[in-house]
């Protein structure tokens, strides 16, 4: 039986120190708030409604500094290289898994073809092989990916290398579909690169995640951080910007915490087949969706799994040449949210499983807080509109015998500083972000400081102006989730994203009479409370507007990013290769095939 | 290009069987214990936390 190589913990794996600090840091802020909103609520008498807007203000603020002390924390540091590197040649076979659920085939195989050229450019292109896994239930995107991966053979000349395999069932659905193959094919290959369809990554970048799992072999899973690209919309391009600006100093933090027990986020990352195929075999949980059944977000699950049986985890954020796309409008990126959001409330079936690490424990409740925290500031927000009900009447005589009245302290100067102090965890580590950027010369690949200065500030506005309505879509989702309707998969869409104001409508007239109602509910009962609430409410109100406006092209130099600038190879000529196959859709057959599939279908 | 043009959807179908199956090498993949027999229930979850504490006996092993 295979184990993992007993080891003395290294540098990279001290962990205690950050994740002390970031937690300290973040309970102070937490604490500080709380007691500041205590503070508030004595002036005109403690009640009860006061200690539990005191307390959903501390795991609301709690929550927010978590996240801006990570950012913080990666600023401290710089990514680098481990230190252990492979002395002899590399000689551990790899299988690039690509899982395919109702893509486009002719998008995904040019990826496949792009990454295959690629690899035979390092010279180690004989130890990999690549593996297309569809689990499509549409017949005829499935003959469409039977036709384009003949074609994809012939160009690479590539039998015997690349394979295609479409199961008669989803079981399982993307984990059970990798399940499948290593349970069939595992034993011919030491590692397996695990993308998803519109994953993209060089070959060097391949080749060293191979020679970095050879040159340490109690590492179980290396996990890469995946650059969003090809975005055009302005909602895809202001998400691809804030992840490139933003996610590899946030990454770097997460790093910096990780010790043995880093992340897997489901692709772009490399496992060692055999500590795959030992610990994850993941079981069905008792009952039905959405807590029972399958597990959905099945990564967070297979890292604890293998960090459980003493694999190592972990993040090399100096990696780079590793791509994916993102979603290109708000509706898109709703519907995912929909399947992250059940996946990680079904975590807390798994909170107390036996034998987990405590950090793996802990990754499971940061990613239910993810989903419930909006839960405590609406509950904040109702708890504040109820509260001058239960106030008690001023007492303008609270000292016996003093014949002056005591007006009591006017606390709005620490409500003030209250929402300042909030709103800075928010903004505070894109500020920081931005000028590390200018200052060591990184805001170069986004254009220039000033350039990238713009952008920040146009992206960090346009997230205020649309974290509102994915608010409300999130929290109806965990509403969902908790009133037990299952999401299901839906196909991820990649195709046209632009959405006319009557399908933004149709998408999201639930928000705007949600806003509206909120904001009736608030004039009626604490009009003095209706200016605090805009910043929320008009957002809601205008959501079709937002979700329509945003999903239109992006023009203007703003939101430039390193791909942009320079464009990795890898997808330069994956471009080209699929503007070579749509061209030649009709000389292929491609379109009377699918009339022929529909046919069938029919 | 040209002859795959020239198959039907079955010649299609028969080749990628042919030639596009993955390497048969099977590796057993058994399943995690993720959920306890018992459900969780607070008390027994306090006493463990105790116990890992120091601050109460552990439960006592059956021979």
């Amino acid at each position: 039986m295979l184990s993992p190589v007993a080891r003395g913990g290294t540098a990279r794996d001290n962990a205690a120190l950050p994740r002390a600090v970031a937690i300290v840091l973040s309970l102070v802020a937490g604490a500080g708030a709380f007691m500041l909103f205590l503070q508030f609520g004595w002036s005109d008498g403690l009640d009860f409604i006061d200690i539990a807007r005191a307390v959903l203000i501390l795991i609301s603020t709690w929550w927010l500094a978590w996240g801006a002390v990570q950012g913080l924390m990666g600023l401290t540091t710089e990514a680098r290289p481990p230190a252990v590197t492979l002395a002899g040649p590399l000689t551990e076979r790899c299988v690039v898994l690509v899982p395919v659920y109702n893509e486009d085939p002719i998008t995904t195989f040019s990826r496949v073809a792009a990454m295959d050229e690629s690899l035979q450019a390092t010279g180690h292109g004989d130890l990999f092989h690549f593996a297309i896994l569809s689990d499509s239930r549409n017949e005829t995107i499935a003959a469409r990916e039977r036709l384009w991966f003949l074609r994809l053979l012939e160009d690479r000349k590539a039998e015997g290398r690349i394979f295609y395999r479409r199961r008669s069932d989803n079981r399982g659905k993307k984990a059970g579909n990798v399940e499948d193959f290593i349970m069939k094919s595992g034993g011919a290959y030491d590692l397996a690169l695990i993308l998803d369809a519109d994953s993209l990554m060089e070959g060097a970048t391949i080749v060293e995640m191979a020679r970095r799992m050879q040159a340490e072999p109690d590492i179980g899973l290396l996990q890469t951080l995946p650059v969003v690209t090809r975005a055009q919309t302005r909602f895809g391009r202001a998400m691809q910007f804030s992840a490139a600006f933003h996610s590899p100093i946030f990454a770097r933090g997460l790093a910096m915490m990780q010790g043995r027990t880093g992340p897997f986020w489901g692709h772009n990352a490399m496992v060692r087949v055999r500590a795959f195929a030992e610990s994850c075999g993941l079981p069905e949980l008792r009952g039905k969706p959405p807590f029972g059944g399958h597990i959905m977000s099945h990564d967070y699950v297979e890292a604890a799994l293998l960090a459980r049986a003493g694999w190592r985890v972990r993040l090399d954020d100096d990696l780079g040449g590793s791509f994916e796309e993102g979603p290109e409008n708000l509706v898109d990126h709703a519907k995912r949210d929909r399947r992250w959001c059940q996946g990680n409330l079904q975590h807390a079936r798994l909170l107390a499983a036996p034998g987990l690490r405590g950090w793996s424990r802990f990754v499971f409740f940061q990613g239910i807080m993810a989903y419930i925290s909006p839960l405590f500031w609406i509950g904040f927000m109702l708890a504040s509109v109820a509260a001058p009900f239960f106030a008690p009447p001023p007492d303008y005589f609270p000292e016996p015998y003093w014949p002056f009245p005591i007006f009591p302290q006017a606390e709005t100067s620490k409500a003030i500083g209250l929402a300042i102090g909030v709103f800075g965890l928010l903004i505070l580590p894109k500020f920081a972000v931005a000028l590390n950027a200018a200052m060591s010369g990184r805001a170069r690949s986004f254009g220039g400081a000033f350039r990238a200065f713009a952008s920040m500030l146009a992206e960090l506005l346009f997230s205020s102006i649309s974290a509102p309505v994915l608010l409300a879509y999130q929290t109806r989702s965990v509403f969902q989730v908790l009133l037990g309707r299952d999401g299901g998969w839906p196909t991820n869409n990649r195709g046209d994203a632009r959405l006319s104001l009557g399908e933004a409508w149709a998408a999201s007239h639930w928000v705007v009479t949600t806003g509206l109602l909120s904001l009736a509910a608030t004039w009626y009962l604490a009009p003095g409370l209706v200016v605090w609430m805009l910043p929320v409410l008009v957002p809601m109100l205008l959501a079709p507007v937002i979700i329509s406006w945003s999903s239109r092209p992006m023009t203007g130099g703003l939101f430039l990013t390193p791909t942009d600038l320079d464009e990795p190879a890898v997808m330069r000529r994956q471009h080209a290769l699929l503007a070579g196959w749509e061209g030649e859709m009709i000389a292929m057959k491609d379109v009377s095939f699918v009339t022929e599939a529909s046919h069938v279908g029919n | 290009m040209t002859k795959i043009a020239t198959l039907s959807a079955a010649e299609i179908e028969q080749r990628v069987q042919e030639i596009g199956q993955p390497l048969v090498a099977p590796l057993v993949m058994p399943k995690q214990v993720l959920e306890s027999a018992e459900p969780l229930s607070l008390r027994r979850a306090g006493r463990g936390l105790l116990a890992r504490l120091h601050l109460a006996p552990a439960r006592r092993q059956g021979m």
